[in-house]
């Protein structure tokens, strides 16, 4: 025997509403983490902008050993171009004799840093840079022409045979059609920059880059 | 928005003896319910309350401007980058530019000397400007007439360069001098605020003075006169 | 389409007056009467010079020793002179000469300016031969220098009165120049297009004068070597 349904609908049981901080518990959980992500995503200008263009990311060596550094670099026609080299800190010593016509300002003396680099005769290596820092972090900048000297504008490469330049991408035929004339760079070489430092700086470390952030760190023995 | 009530009739000349038109109830625009007039207030109250804000106080000025440190002759200033020493400014109405050529002017020349320490890494300075006393703000370029470019600093080694500029007498007492690192873009950076300490009495020698007043090429030897 | 733009007693009228063309017009819409009642007005004005091409409003005429203001500067031509022997200022051609124009110079804003603004400010037209490109300004000064020490005028500073001259070169090949259109240009202090830092911005041209050109005298001015 079939009864049709109830028209009357029974009472709902009473049931009380979850607290606020029931409904939000997952909401606030997930609040703290959200902000950290935010403040990350649109710090990303204070990484872009300021940390990389810093030396940030050392490829170290110990004192007297010598480093493989590898780096991609941008070679502003819109690609990578990959640089391969060994660097190895043979010494860093007062440079005597002072380079040609070189005088120092008084508080000031010279020291020269001995590298030897090995690479293939075909990596770009022409445009870096070298610095010597100090325990605080003071970098002190190998500079080409100053003091009275005319040093090599590439602290890194041999003066007569720097190996290839960056490519201009449609300017390289018209500046050189057939090539630099240059003898091919050594796949080993040894250089010698003077860097003017203050006559009280111990010298730390020896850094070497052609493009910021990553560097080439070799520590200076004790 | 509330949807527009049922089309009214048209108003043509359509024979009044047509078919018969069932009568449409007449559009009505339905009266806007409180909390919508209520949601629409409060926007308009915000954009208000923002505009107030954002034109009551200067926020992207302030929050832009660079930090001046303020500092007198003589006085070292420590600026992020550099540690700074205006030395006592010269003037004449001719110039000697330290290499071979002597530049007149209209007004006065002022020559600054300054010692500038590098700090933390290589610097090179390249923002200079003269706030005059009769307020207006005089130029110095990195080349031209009123130029000054000391070119790179090397930590620990000091740079002795001169600052040289060409002002109205009237502009020379209560001169103030702002020197900084980046030439386009002083924002949120340190910036050096310098009294210079000059008087009319300065202007006026300084406008009838002839002999050539040098603007040294920048060194890192104090220059002998100093 | 809406109805016919016509009342109801006058179409009722047109229909029976028997005029068809009456008839046509009354019943086409208010839309299609309308455009064709602007077209006919517009043609009807071809009557009293309403079609005639317009002359554009031209720059204002330029005279010689009055000072002109000219955002951010004030300029006075006093003559343009030409010269193949200026000590100081290098020809790219030994057979090139300078014209310059020799003007005052004041700035008259509150702030210094650099000398790339001042060529925006007077311009060379008509000359054959000048070695700069033309722009649509006309051909711009390669430098203004002043007259007392023949250094380059930049900054220029405000509260000065700087006696300059604008120099352009031209090519030797050409002939001297007899006349010459001297351009006024003002800046506007705005933000840019890609830039909203205020700025001197958008030179336009609003005096320009032709005038006579003459070889500078032996004794005209004299530059420290």
């Amino acid at each position: 025997m079939s009864t049709p349904p109830a028209a009357t609908p029974t009472a709902p049981a009473p049931v009380h509403a979850p607290g606020w901080w029931r409904r939000n518990g997952w909401a606030l959980a997930a609040l703290p983490v959200a902000l950290a992500l935010t403040l990350v995503a649109s710090g990303d200008r204070v990484r872009t902008l300021w940390w990389e263009q810093d030396l940030r990311r050392p490829t170290a060596a110990g004192p007297g050993a010598t480093v493989e550094f590898h780096q991609d670099v941008r070679d502003g026609l819109g690609g990578t171009v990959p640089l391969d080299v060994e660097v190895g800190l043979d010494r860093v010593a007062d440079a005597a004799p002072l380079p040609d016509g070189m005088e120092l300002p008084t508080g000031t003396r010279a020291v020269r840093v001995d590298l030897t680099l090995s690479a293939d005769p075909d990596v770009v290596l022409v445009g870096c840079s070298l610095a010597v820092r100090d325990a605080d972090g003071t970098r002190y900048d190998y500079v080409a022409s100053a003091w009275g000297a005319w040093q090599p504008v590439s602290p890194c490469v041999p003066q007569d045979a720097t190996g290839p330049w960056p490519s201009l991408g449609d300017l390289d035929d018209e500046i050189s059609p057939d090539g630099t004339g240059q003898a091919p760079r050594p796949t080993t070489w040894s250089v010698s920059p003077v860097v003017v430092v203050p006559q009280d700086v111990e010298v730390t470390d020896v850094v070497l880059w052609w493009q910021l952030p990553q560097h080439v760190r070799l520590d200076v023995g004790g | 928005m509330s949807t527009p009530g049922p089309l009214a009739a048209s108003s043509d000349d359509r024979a009044a003896g047509g078919p018969a038109v069932p009568e449409q109830p007449p559009a009505r625009v339905r009266r806007p319910r409180p909390r919508a007039l209520a949601a629409g207030a409060a926007v308009l109250a915000a954009l208000a309350v923002g505009h107030v804000v954002v034109t009551a106080f200067p926020v992207d000025d302030r929050v832009q401007a660079p930090f001046l440190r303020t500092t007198t002759v003589g006085e070292p200033v420590d600026l992020r980058y550099a540690r700074l020493t205006v030395g006592r400014p010269t003037g004449s109405t001719v110039l000697d530019g330290d290499d071979g050529t002597l530049l007149a002017t209209p007004g006065v020349w002022l020559t600054v000397p300054l010692t500038i320490e590098a700090l933390g890494q290589p610097r090179a300075l390249g923002f200079a400007e003269l706030h005059g006393g009769d307020g207006r703000t005089y130029t110095v370029f990195t080349s031209g007439r009123s130029s000054f470019l000391p070119g790179t600093t090397q930590p620990g080694v000091p740079r002795y360069a001169t600052l040289r500029v060409e002002v109205p007498p009237q502009a020379v007492p209560g001169a103030r001098l702002r020197v900084g690192l980046d030439l386009d873009d002083q924002r949120r950076d340190d910036v050096a605020d310098v009294e210079l300490g000059l008087t009319q009495a300065d202007a006026e020698a300084w406008a009838a003075e002839t002999t050539p007043v040098v603007a040294h090429a920048p060194s890192d030897a104090p220059p002998e006169d100093s | 389409m809406p109805g016919p733009a016509a009342p109801p007693e006058l179409r009722a009228r047109a229909r029976a007056g028997g005029s068809k063309v009456a008839r046509r017009v009354l019943d086409q819409p208010l839309q299609r009467i309308g455009v064709l009642g602007a077209l006919v007005l517009l043609a009807a004005t071809a009557a009293f010079g309403g079609l005639e091409e317009q002359t554009q409003d031209g720059p204002e005429a330029l005279v010689v020793g009055t000072p002109v203001a000219l955002a951010p500067f004030e300029l006075t031509v006093h003559r343009v002179v030409w010269t193949t022997d200026l000590p100081g200022q290098h020809l790219s051609d030994d057979a090139n000469r300078w014209v310059g124009v020799v003007a005052t110079v004041r700035n008259t804003s509150d702030a210094g300016l650099l000398g790339v603004t001042l060529r925006d400010a007077l311009t060379l037209d008509g000359v054959d031969g000048l070695v700069a490109e033309p722009s649509d300004l006309g051909v711009r000064a390669t430098s203004v220098v002043v007259l007392d020490d023949g250094s380059s005028l930049s900054p220029v500073q405000p509260g000065l009165t700087y006696e300059a001259a604008f120099l352009f070169e031209q090519d030797g090949s050409a002939a001297p120049p007899t006349t010459a259109a001297v351009q006024l240009q003002q800046h506007v202090w705005r933000g840019g297009t890609m830039d909203a830092t205020p700025a001197w911005r958008f030179p336009t041209t609003v005096l320009r004068g032709a005038l006579d050109v003459r070889e500078a005298v032996s004794d005209a001015p004299e530059e420290d070597a």
